[in-house]
Parts: structure tokens; sequence; C-alpha cells
């Protein structure tokens, strides 16, 4: 159940962003990153992160390396689970991608991330939850 | 069983505790289950129960917070001090205040009986509609600044009798909003400390709203309404988790003691037995109680965060999945650190018990046999492989982490620095130890194994280095690792095994303490730099790429995303059409302060809203719209929103973005914003003011200058340090081969790192760092030095216990080189405390001068401005009715905040005021300064959030000479610049002292050393006289008082060698007299039989001639056995003296004394009767020693022979034969139960003529002796006539 309103929520949020040209697959991306989100999946989150990524969870944003960013984004998960997540705007420029989301712990969360375009493909260089 | 296991506990009380333990887990357990089937069958209840219990706390906690603002404004307002002032109307009642401590989040204001402000500290928050000044009772509320803070308040009446003189006024603060987060600036907010308490989400409502369904209210003890907070029911699941948790948390109590007791069962197990199955069940052991303590959370399950070691479990400090979680936090670093220093103890013990002491020759043994040169390699390899290791955890604790190593704010780093550095010092230890112990285990295998003679004396060790140096320069090139480290580590742990550390406790000592920190921190501090390089590297490329992108798409995004949740509000459709200025600008400042925007960074934002006409309804309080920016208008379409880069000004990139409101189909208005990056103060690093800086921002360019070129010429720069407009020749060119160099600059003095890369777009964008100076690396590795000493105190405290215990102190001999060293150690810290404290002091005290003549000077040139200003005979401050605050700080280029009496009426930079980043209100001490003492100047210290600065203040006097209005200038980035000067004058100091108690420390070695030798050389003489050895002369030639000694010491040896001399001829015509009496005596004895056996013959004879030939046959048979038994005897007793007298030729070798005693043993069990017993207890190792084989089993058959001799009565006695080795000697003992000796005979034993026996010349223990000390060693006796007696001898172990 918890599967279909997370894919029915990503489907109307994806209908009220503009997907240009050439970036196919970053929709896919940020949906593993919804479903991970759900179940708390840290490595998934941060699957693609870059090397180093810019990280504010309810407090002071920081420059983590990728290591240190997955236990703090586990330790997140542990002090506030989540119930429920869901992408609201999605928006696509040169060589970026962002969106924004509602994270429901014990209340209501926002989430921003960004993507950029490296060398290397896309990675996830900033994700900040904000109150 | 031996009495130590028996004293630290049975197995048998271990099996009992493990027991008991199982069971508590097991009981808690069962207490949890039932628990958690309770609250699924009444889940209602429980989740009552849990708001029951949540509200009871809070309300607790909130009386108790009453309680306490009560209790302090009752002693405030009944000071005698404050009632007098109030009642006299002086200034006194300021300086009553001024003189108290009043810190966040406590505030006080007084006000007299009409309701003036006569005092106030803290921060400022407005009356309510209605202050109660007339009231002579307690009275509690709210007091709230908008939607920036609210706080308890009280209302204190103060009387004197029953005149009501005013009130005094409490605040607590419960709120307070901050724009931006960092580690200097934070919202508060009292819910999170309730959320903590009540173990359940709180949410606090406060101000004029509608109070929120199933909203509790907070009240205050006189009744009044405060608030309101809300406690979230929780979920069953959250419910059953945190009981899980509560008992889980007790259970791990349980099973942290168990881990305990089944560790010291195989520790005891381990002990007995030392092999190597126990000893890798031993370490697995061990390290699967810290894998546990992992997977239970522990410790960190038990502060459940809370202060104040939270943060040691936080990983926003540091976290790396190294070691399967290892690393996770700083907190299970250090414990992780502790168990591989216990692991490292535990394989150098076994080193040490197995093997015992590593011979020298076991060194050369093993380089030159194929066999043990690979033993070798192999602990050389593995000793690499763990310094690796090191590395990597070096770099993972600098790269994986957000602690800011380099800062120099103080001298000390601070807590959670101190603790990894400690952690690190601790698992660098335990490598020294554990490659200490390889090595230690390679050498006694060889020193186990027979001393082969020969072997091949191809150099192995040739093979085996050159193998190591390819292994080091792979891990080298492949992980960074300086070779230099390795090498250094290898050398290091060499020596240890050298000096033996495991076995000798006096490494446990202050100066071994002391020298092993400053090892151990020499050696972690380049690994720590190799992760410092790495993160400064990726810090640079990455500003690099980011800086000076042109149109920056976070921050498009980010106001795209600002103006799509603005016209999300719920708010704003009946705002316009109720066309509510103060709703629109209220709603544009709370969506202007959006988090994603804040975390930019450095941009001013404004707001504003347009409504169909395109007139402006209100917003952010903002100039006009910009012409540029109505042209957005003509673009917009009725539902789209657009953002794009607005026209370039000169501090970069700015950005604007529109989009519509509309509501049931129908257009209200419009949206608009713009988006500014912030002019950069002159000398700052950044835009924005540091403390100001959100936290990622300052991650990405603090200490980072960076400049962009195109053609070479700069077009923008932040920092300090790109001051030339030109781009260097150098780089251009060798950017023309490469899109990226890294170089070394040059600018004056300084050097800095530096990185230039080249644009898609031709621009060059250049990053510098600066470079890490000597007296840097001198800084840093001071403070590793400190953590070293904190890990080294308990070590020291340790060893004391331990060497008191063995007797090593109270020392009975400490060596005068020892004495001197202490005592110049002892100077030189008593030298370098008190510079390093007067240092500090001058030196902070000259950066205070500093800041205040910086201040002063800087006030003194506004006035001078405003008098400029001035017309006619005006004084300056008249000249303000004509200039703006603005326009007279961009003139003198500085911040500024103008004050009439103590408030606030304009500033340069009013976001700070409307952000209540800059109080409204004069703090009191500049207030007393300038009004009440008189002063035009008074420099004041104030905080921002935890940001401590020093702001100036400077009153414009009027005619009356009264201060009218006051100038204040804060140092917000010349403080930094200033605190960081000092710093780095404080990093020089005491780099400077780090060096100076170095130095100090060498010189007092070599010193100590010198001073030392020439008492060691007179030790040496005196011990060769008492040797007997009268020829060694004592070269000291110095012209003081030891060479006079020296010189003394040799005419006295002079004389002793001439009575010795003499003695000795005495001694010799004395033993030539004794020798040739007792030689007349003992062929006397034979000769005398000889001559009436020759006289017997001699009638017989003549017998013979009468005819009694039979007769004369049997006599002459027996005569001639007379005879040629008492010839042999002659010839015994002169082989006995030839042996006496003879010089030695003697075959001294290496040999094993256990083989020579089991030979003796063995010829002489033969001999025995069948009655007695050889006892052989002879350990399994080999004790070596140089003798003449022969003559050492000759010793011990002799000894042999007199135990059977002296048991000749007991037929069933017991010959006991045992040897160890003790210290440096081997001990040997021939023990009997026989009769033993009788004390008038003990002092002849080893006299040559002495003998119990009937014959025999009674030599041979004589000669015994004169053996055992030409080999160097003792021999000696303890007898008891009942138990026999006891032959020993030692002899020095081989080497």
């Amino acid at each position: 159940m918890r599967s279909i309103l997370v894919k029915a929520s990503f489907a109307l949020g994806l209908s009220a962003a503009l997907v240009p040209w050439g970036h196919a697959q970053i929709p896919a991306l940020v949906a593993a990153v919804d479903s991970a989100f759900v179940q708390e999946d840290v490595h998934k989150v941060l699957a693609q992160a870059a090397e180093y990524i810019e990280m504010g969870l309810l407090g002071q944003s920081r420059l983590y390396s990728q290591r240190q960013a997955q236990r703090r984004l586990g330790q997140f998960f542990r002090d506030y689970p989540p119930q429920s997540f869901v992408w609201s705007t999605m928006h696509a420029d040169d060589g970026h991608w962002f969106a924004t989301g509602r994270y429901k712990a014990y209340n209501m969360l926002r989430v921003y991330a960004h993507w950029e375009q490296q060398a290397s493909g896309w990675k996830l260089v900033n994700l900040q939850v904000f109150k | 069983m031996p009495k130590r296991q028996q004293w630290m506990g049975r197995p048998l009380h271990l099996a009992w505790a493990g027991a008991l333990l199982i069971g508590l887990i097991a009981l808690t357990y069962g207490a949890a289950e039932w628990h958690g089937h309770w609250l699924r069958r009444a889940p209602l209840k429980a989740q009552q129960d849990a708001i029951d219990r949540a509200e009871r706390r809070i309300a607790a906690r909130f009386d108790a917070m009453q309680e306490t603002m009560e209790r302090r404004a009752q002693a405030l307002a009944s000071d005698s001090l404050l009632i007098s002032a109030l009642k006299s109307r002086s200034d006194t009642v300021i300086r009553f205040v001024a003189a108290r401590q009043f810190p966040p989040p406590w505030s006080m204001a007084v006000h007299d009986q009409d309701g003036s402000l006569k005092t106030w500290t803290g921060v400022t928050i407005p009356l309510g509609a209605v202050a109660p000044f007339n009231a002579r009772t307690l009275r509690w509320g709210l007091a709230s600044d908008g939607d920036w803070r609210h706080a308890l308040e009280l209302w204190h009446p103060i009387l004197d009798g029953d005149e009501l003189l005013g009130h005094l006024r409490l605040l607590r603060l419960l709120y307070e909003r901050r724009t931006v987060q960092n580690e200097y600036l934070q919202d508060y907010r009292v819910e999170e400390e309730w959320s903590r308490l009540a173990r359940l989400p709180v949410s606090t409502f406060f101000g004029p709203q509608e109070s929120p369904a199933n909203a509790r209210v907070l009240a205050a003890r006189d009744g009044a309404t405060i608030g309101y907070y809300a406690l979230r029911a929780p979920a069953l699941e959250q419910l059953a988790s945190n009981t899980k948790r509560f008992y889980f948390s007790i259970i791990a109590v349980w099973v942290v003691l168990l881990l305990a007791v089944a560790l010291r069962v195989i520790w005891l197990r381990y002990r007995a037995d030392r092999s190597w199955h126990w000893l890798a069940a031993t370490g697995l052991a061990l390290w699967g109680v810290r894998f546990v303590l992992l997977w239970a959370d522990v410790p960190e399950r038990w502060q459940m965060g809370k202060a104040p070691l939270s943060p040691l479990f936080d990983a926003t400090h540091l976290a790396t999945p190294l070691g399967g979680g290892l690393m996770r936090s700083t907190g299970d670093f250090l414990v992780s650190a502790i168990f591989l220093f216990f692991f490292a103890l535990l394989l150098l013990r076994h080193a040490h018990h197995r093997y015992g002491a590593v011979s020298p020759a076991a060194w050369q043994l093993l380089w030159y046999s194929p066999r043990h040169a690979v033993r070798g390699f192999a602990a050389a390899l593995l000793g690499v492989g763990l310094i690796v290791l090191m590395g990597v955890v070096a770099r993972r604790a600098v790269v994986d982490s957000t602690v800011s190593y380099l800062s120099r704010d103080a001298l000390l780093p601070d807590a959670l620095i101190l603790v990894i550095f400690c952690a690190l010092a601790i698992c660098t230890l335990a490598i020294v130890i554990m490659m200490a112990a390889l090595i230690r285990m390679a050498l006694g295998a060889v020193s186990a194994a027979h001393p082969g003679k020969g072997g091949h004396r191809v150099p192995y060790w040739a093979v085996a280095l050159i193998l190591l140096l390819m292994v080091i320069t792979a891990a080298h090139v492949r992980l960074g690792l300086p070779w230099t480290i390795v090498m250094a580590f290898l050398l290091v742990a060499g020596a240890a095994v050298h000096m033996d550390i495991g076995a000798n406790l006096q490494w446990l000592s202050m100066r071994g303490v002391l020298l092993a920190t400053l090892i151990v921190s020499t050696l972690m501090y380049p690994l720590i730099l190799v992760g410092l390089n790495e993160r400064r590297v990726v810090r640079m490329e990455h500003a690099a790429t980011s800086f000076d992108r042109g149109f920056d798409a976070s921050v498009a995004f980010a106001v795209r995303d600002l103006l799509e949740e603005t016209r999300k509000d719920p708010a704003l459709a009946a705002a316009f059409r109720s066309r509510d200025f103060t709703a629109l600008e209220r709603i544009a400042d709370t969506h202007s302060e959006g988090a994603l925007l804040a975390s930019r960074g450095a941009y001013d934002v404004a707001v504003h809203f347009l409504d169909t006409d395109q007139m402006r309804l209100g917003g952010s309080d903002s100039d006009s719209i910009s012409a540029r920016s109505e042209a957005l208008l003509d673009r917009a379409a009725s539902s789209n929103v657009i953002v794009r880069a607005a026209a370039g000004i000169e501090s970069g990139q700015a950005y604007e973005g529109i989009a519509s409101v509309g509501a049931d189909g129908t257009l209200l208005g419009w949206i608009m914003v713009r988006a500014e990056p912030q002019v950069l103060p002159e000398g700052a690093d950044t835009p924005l003011l540091r403390i100001l800086l959100p936290s990622g921002y300052r991650d990405l360019y603090a200490n980072l200058s960076i400049g962009s070129f195109r053609d070479g010429i700069l077009q923008r720069s932040i920092g300090r340090s790109f001051r030339h407009y030109a781009l260097d020749a150098d780089v251009v060119r060798a950017l023309q081969d490469t899109s990226a160099v890294w170089r070394l600059d040059a600018y004056g003095s300084r050097r800095y790192e530096a990185h230039y890369r080249r644009q898609q777009d031709g621009q060059i964008v250049g990053v510098r760092a600066r470079s890490i100076a000597l007296f840097d690396h001198l800084y840093y590795l001071l403070r590793l030095i400190v953590a070293g000493l904190l890990v080294g105190a308990p070590f020291y405290l340790v060893g004391l216990v331990l060497r008191r215990r063995v007797g090593m102190l109270p020392a009975k001999h400490v060596r005068f080189q020892d004495k001197m060293l202490n005592a110049f150690l002892v100077m030189a810290i008593i030298a370098v405390i008190p510079v390093g404290i007067v240092g500090v002091r001058v030196v902070t005290e000259e950066n205070t001068k500093a800041i205040q003549s910086w201040l002063r000077n800087h006030l003194h040139l506004v006035e001078i401005a405003l008098a400029s200003e001035a017309q006619g005979d005006e004084l300056p401050y008249a000249a303000l009715a004509r200039v703006s605050i603005d326009s007279l700080a961009a003139r003198v280029g500085l911040d500024l905040n103008l004050y009439e009496g103590r408030e606030l009426i304009a500033s340069s930079r009013p976001e700070l005021v409307r952000e209540r980043l800059t109080d409204t209100r004069m703090p009191l001490q500049a207030y007393e300064a300038l009004f009440v003492d008189g002063y035009k100047f008074a420099p004041v210290a104030q905080q921002l959030g935890h940001f401590g600065y020093t702001a100036g203040y400077h009153a414009l006097l009027d005619e009356a000479g009264v201060p009218r209005f006051v100038l204040s200038v804060p140092t917000l980035p010349e403080q930094e610049r200033i605190d960081e000067e000092r710093a780095r004058t404080l990093a020089y100091l005491f780099g400077a002292l780090l060096a100076l108690m170095i130095l100090v420390m060498v010189t007092a070695s070599v010193m100590a050393s010198a001073l030392a030798r020439p008492i060691a050389r007179l030790q040496q003489g005196l011990r060769a006289v008492a040797r007997g050895r009268f020829e060694r002369r004592i070269a000291i030639h110095s012209r003081d008082e030891v060479g006079q000694l020296a010189q003394t010491f040799n005419e006295m040896q002079n004389q002793l060698a001439e009575s010795r001399r003499q003695l000795t001829q005495q001694e010799r015509q004395l033993a030539w007299r004794e020798m040739a009496r007792q030689v007349a005596h003992e062929i006397k004895n034979p000769l005398t039989p000889m001559k009436l056996s020759l006289q017997h013959l001699q009638r017989a004879f003549a017998m013979r001639r009468r005819g009694d030939v039979k007769r004369f046959r049997e006599l002459f048979a027996r005569v001639t056995s007379t005879l040629i038994r008492e010839i042999d005897s002659l010839a015994h007793i002169a082989n006995e003296f030839a042996s006496f007298a003879r010089m030695p030729d003697r075959m001294v070798e290496h040999l094993d004394l256990v083989d020579v005693m089991r030979e003796a043993a063995a010829l002489m069990q033969a001999e025995a009767n069948d009655g007695i017993t050889f006892d052989l207890q002879f350990p399994e190792a080999s004790l070596v020693v140089r003798a003449d084989r022969k003559e050492l089993k000759r010793i011990y058959v002799n000894l042999l022979k007199n135990a059977l001799e002296a048991m000749h009565e007991d037929p069933e006695g017991v010959i006991t034969m045992e040897a160890r080795r003790d210290a440096d000697t081997v001990y040997s003992a021939v023990r009997d139960t026989g009769c033993g000796i009788a004390p008038d005979l003990r002092e002849k034993i080893f006299e040559p003529s002495f003998s119990t026996k009937s014959s025999g010349a009674g030599l041979g223990l004589a000669i015994a002796r004169q053996s055992i000390e030409a080999s160097g060693g003792t021999i000696g006796f303890r007898t008891s006539e009942t138990s026999g007696t006891v032959f020993y001898i030692r002899l020095p172990l081989a080497n």
C-alpha cells in the first residue's frame, strides 16, 4: 500500500515539474531516493552522492565526506523514523536537477536535494532537511 | 592454584557470576516482553500513561523554572543596595546591575514607580500592552518580540516597607529564532529540552494565536496563560520502540558484565596454557566483545543524547564505516582504540612469556639464516601492514570528519578534537607495541632454536631489505604514506624490542612516559597531515569549480523555491484581497528568511507583492522596485514561475524571479523576488561576516582566497590573498598545456598553496590557502603532545602502582645521570610555564589594547567626519540631522550604530537589527561608562550567539557636555583578523616553547651524560679495585674537583697495587710453606708404612734363608701389595697437588648447563644405591653458559659424590638437582637430605686441605671454587643438620 502511495505521489509530483530533454535518467534517480527515504536505506539515498556532499539535517549544514554522510543520515533516520515521503517539486537546469519534498516523521519536514552533472555522471551534491 | 589467580577470582565464582547475569538478562527480557504485551493489550492506556508522564515532567520542569525565577527576583528585589539606589534616584542602580552576571537565557530590567526604565541587562524584549507598574504582588506573563523571541516574564515589586519603589522585570527566554544556523548562532526552543525530558515530541506555541486543538495550557503560578504545548500522542510502534529501548539499555548492562566475565575466563585459561590456540581465542574474544558492544550501541545508548557526552556519539563531527563501525563516531573511535591497545598488550605479553629475553646474537642469526630470514621478513611485512593500517585510520579520522583540526582559536584544541587526538595516540602506541611484539616473536623463535654452528653467511638481510623497500614504495605510491614515517615506525619498534620495554617497568616512569608521548606524537602528526592535505585539496578543487560559475543554479532554484513556498501561504490570498500591507510584510519577512536560500549564504533578499496594476502592495522593507525588475512582468505569464539572472553588479550575480498569485482561477497579483550578493566588507574574507555564514558555506570557503581572472586580469575575488591585478605569467603558461596546476605562491613573507584551474569559458580561477609554516607545525605538534599527555597520565599512574608493587619504588638506587635529567626537566617546566602564562597574558592584553586603539581611532575619525559636516559653530552631533548613518558608514568604511540615550535609533546594518542580531538598547556597561562615569569612549565585550567580540562606543557631547548621541562600531570583521593574528602569535609562542623544551631536554641529556661520565669512570675504577685489579687508571683530565678526585684515586690505586704485591708475595710464601708442610705431611703418611714394610721384608728375607720359603712368599706378597698401594697413594696425592697448583688449561665454550648436569646425574645415578632418588628440576629452554665442559662436569660429579656420602645413613634419601635462569645469571644447585655440615666445619669447607673423608687430599671443593670463579661465577652452600645441604653455583648467562 505504501509503495502505491509513494508511486502515486511521485507521479503527481512529476507532473508538476519541468522535465527537460536529455534528463531521462534523473527521474529514476529521484525515484530511487524517494523510496530509499521511506525504507531508511542510507546507502540507497547516497548511492549517487558526490565524494563530498553538503548536508544539513535539521541543523547546521556541513560538508561531509560520503562515508561520514552515510553515518550521519543513518543517525537522522534513527532519531526521526520516516512515516512517509513524497517529492513536491522538481526542476531541471543546465547540468543541475533540484527537488524538494515532504518528509513526515514526528512532524512534517522539508527535504531539498540537488544533483549535479559531473564527469562521472549525475551526483547528489546537496541534501537538506528543514523544519 | 597460584595465589594470584585465587585473589582475582576462581573460575567457579566466575561461572556463578555468569549464570547470575544470564538470569538477569532473561528476567529483564521477560519484563520487556511482558511490558510489550501489556502495551499491545491496552494501547490507549499506555499512550495515555506516556502522555500523563510527559505532562508531569514538563509541569515539574516549568514549575522549577518559575521557582528559580522567583528566588532570583526575590533576592534582587530585596537587596538593600537596590532599594537605597532607587530611593535616592541615583545612578547606583545602574552599577548594581552592571556588577552582576546575567548570562543567556536571562534578562533583567528595573523600572521605577513611574515605569521609567532605570537599568537593564540581557536581550531587549518590548513591554506588553499593559505593564503592571502599580502591582504590589508578583505578576507572571509572556513577553514577546514579534515572532523572534518569547520569554517567561516575572514582575516583582521592589518595596521598602509599604512604599513601592519600582519593579524588577525578570525574563527567561523560551524561544529565540535565528535566520542563520551555524556554530555560533542557533535557534533556541525550550520545547527541545522538554522533548528530551518527556521522551515525546513537544511543540510549544507562544504569542497571539489560537490554541491548537488538544494543546495544554502553560500556566504560570498565578494562573496567567503563558502559552500552550502539545504532546503528540505516541504511536503504539513508537511506545513499543521506546519501551524496548529502555529495557534493552538495562540488558546491555548485563551483557557488558557477562562479556567481561567471559573474557576473564578465557584470559585465565590462556594464562594457564599460553599456547597459540588460546592466544588466538583470547584475541578473537576481545574483538568479539568490541563488535558486540557496537551492535548493542554501547555506550551510546546509555547517554541517550544527553549532554555533555552526546557530541561524542554525534556523526556530525566524525563518522566513517571503516572496520565495520569501529570509527562510527568520536566516542566509538576512542573505545576501539582502547581495545586495540589491550590487544597489542596481549601480543607483547605472549611474546615475552613464550620467548623470554632476546639475545643480541638473534639479530645476527635472523639475517644470516634463510629460515630465520623468512621469519624476519614476515615480521617486517606485517609491521608495514600495521603502519599502513594506522595511516588509513589517521586519514579517515581527518577526511571523514567536520572538525577544524587546524583552527587556532585557542591554545588547546576543543574537547572533541582532543578526544580524537587521544584515540589516535592510543592507536599509534598500540601499533608500535604490536610491531615490537611481532619482531620479538621472530627473534625469540631464533633465540630458542639451537644456535647453529656457522649457518649460511649469505646476507639474506639484503634480499629482505630490498623486498621491504618495494613494499614501502608501493604503500607510498598507492596510499600516499610517507616512506620516512614507515621507516620511523620500524626503527621505533625495533628500539622498543632492543630496550625490552615489555619487561621493563622503568618505561612507566615520568621520563619514560614523556619520551613515549613525544615519540608517539611525532609519529602521529605526519599521518594526520596526509589526511589534512587531502581534505584541503578537495576543498580547493571544489571552490575552484564552484566559484564564479556565473549563473548559480542552486541559488536560482532557491529563489524559485521561495516563490513557490510564498505563494502557497494560506494567508496570502486574503492579504492580497484586503490589501493588508502589514500581513503582506509579515508574509514576506517569514518567507524571505527561507532556510534554503539562507543556506546559500551571501544574499540580500527582497520580496515584493504587486497587484494586477503592477503597483506595490507590500513586502520586504527595501527600496522601490527597480526598472530592471519590472521588465520581468513583461515576460510573466499567468501561471508560471520565472527566475533569471539579473544584470550583474559589482559584487556578483544577482537573481530575480516572479510568480503569479491567484485564487479560484482569478489572478490577484504577483510575487517578485530579488536576491543580490552582499557587498564585501573591506578586508573581510567573505561577503558576510564569518559568524553570520551558514555552516555549509563556511565549510566550502573558509580560510580560502579565491580570484577569477580573464585574459590574465583579476575580475573578482574574495579573501585577502589575491591583491595583485595580473595573473602570474608562469601560471598562464602552465595552463596552456593543462587545465589545472598546483603550485606554491609567495606573497611577501607568506607562502600559499595555490590551485589554478582553467574554466571552459577561458576564465582562470585561482584558489589559495595559507601554507603551514614551521612554527605552525610545532604548534599543532604541541596540541598532539597535550593529547598524548592526557593518554600518558593514566599510564604513569598505573606505572606508579606496578613499580611500587614489584619494589622498584621507592628506588633503592637512582643513577646520577637520571637525577640530572630530572632536575633539568623540572627546571625546563618551571621555566616554560611562567613564560607561557606571561606570554598569553601579554599577547591577550596587547590584542585587547590593539582592538581598543583601533576602535578609538576609527570612532574619532567618524567624529572628525561629522565635524567636517557641521556648519558654523555646530558641534559634531548636530551634523547627524543632515547626514544619514548609511552615508556616514560608507564614508568611513565601517558599520555604525547610532544611539540616542540608550535606544538605538539608526544602523548601517538594519537587517541585523531586524533579525535581532543587534539589540535595540545600548549594553549597560557602555551606558554606565559613558553616562554615569563620564567617559567619552568605552570598549565593551559583547556576544553574538556564542561569538564574543568587542564593540566601541563613542559619546557625541552637546553644549552642556552631556552625551547627546552615541556612535558604536562593532569590530566584527576586524576582530576576526585580530583574533587570527593573536592565535597565530600564540601558536608561534607555544611552538617556540615546545622547541625550547625539546632543546632543553636534548641539552640536558648531553650534559647529564657528560657530567655523569667521569663519575661512571670512577665507579668502574672502584669496581676494578674491588675485584683486585689495580692496573686500571682513570683517564679524567678535567681541571675541576672531579679531575682532582681522579688523580687522588689513581694515586690510591698505585699504593693499593704495591700493598697488594707485597701481600701477595707474603701470601705466596705462606702458601708455599703451607704447601710444603702439607706435602711433607701427606708424603710422610705412606712413607712410614713403606719403610716398615721394607724392614719387615728384610727380616722375612733373612727368614727365607733359614728355609721358611712359604712364609716368605706370603710376606713378600703382602709387603709388595702394601708398597704398591702406598705408592699409588703417593701418586694420587701428587696428582691432587698438581691439579690444584697447575695453571688452568681450560677449553672454554658455550654449553648448555642442563646437559652437563644431566650427564653428571646419569653418571652418579649408576653409582648410587637403589634407594636414592634423583629429582631433576630443569627448564625446557637451554641455559647457555661459557665454561670448560669437563671441568664443570667434574664439579657436579664432585658435588653429587659429596651428597651421596652425606646420605650414607639414609638409604632412601633424595638428591635434587635444579637449574633456572635468574636475571642475567644461571642458578644451579645440588641438594641432599643428608646430615648437613657441622657448624664448626662450615668455614673450612672450601679450604684446600680440608676434608671430612678418610681418603683424598680434600681439594675437591677448593678446585671447584677455583674453577667456578675462573668462569666468573660463585659457589656457596646452605646447610642444616636436619634437612640436609644445598650446594649452589651461579654462572653468568652467556651473551
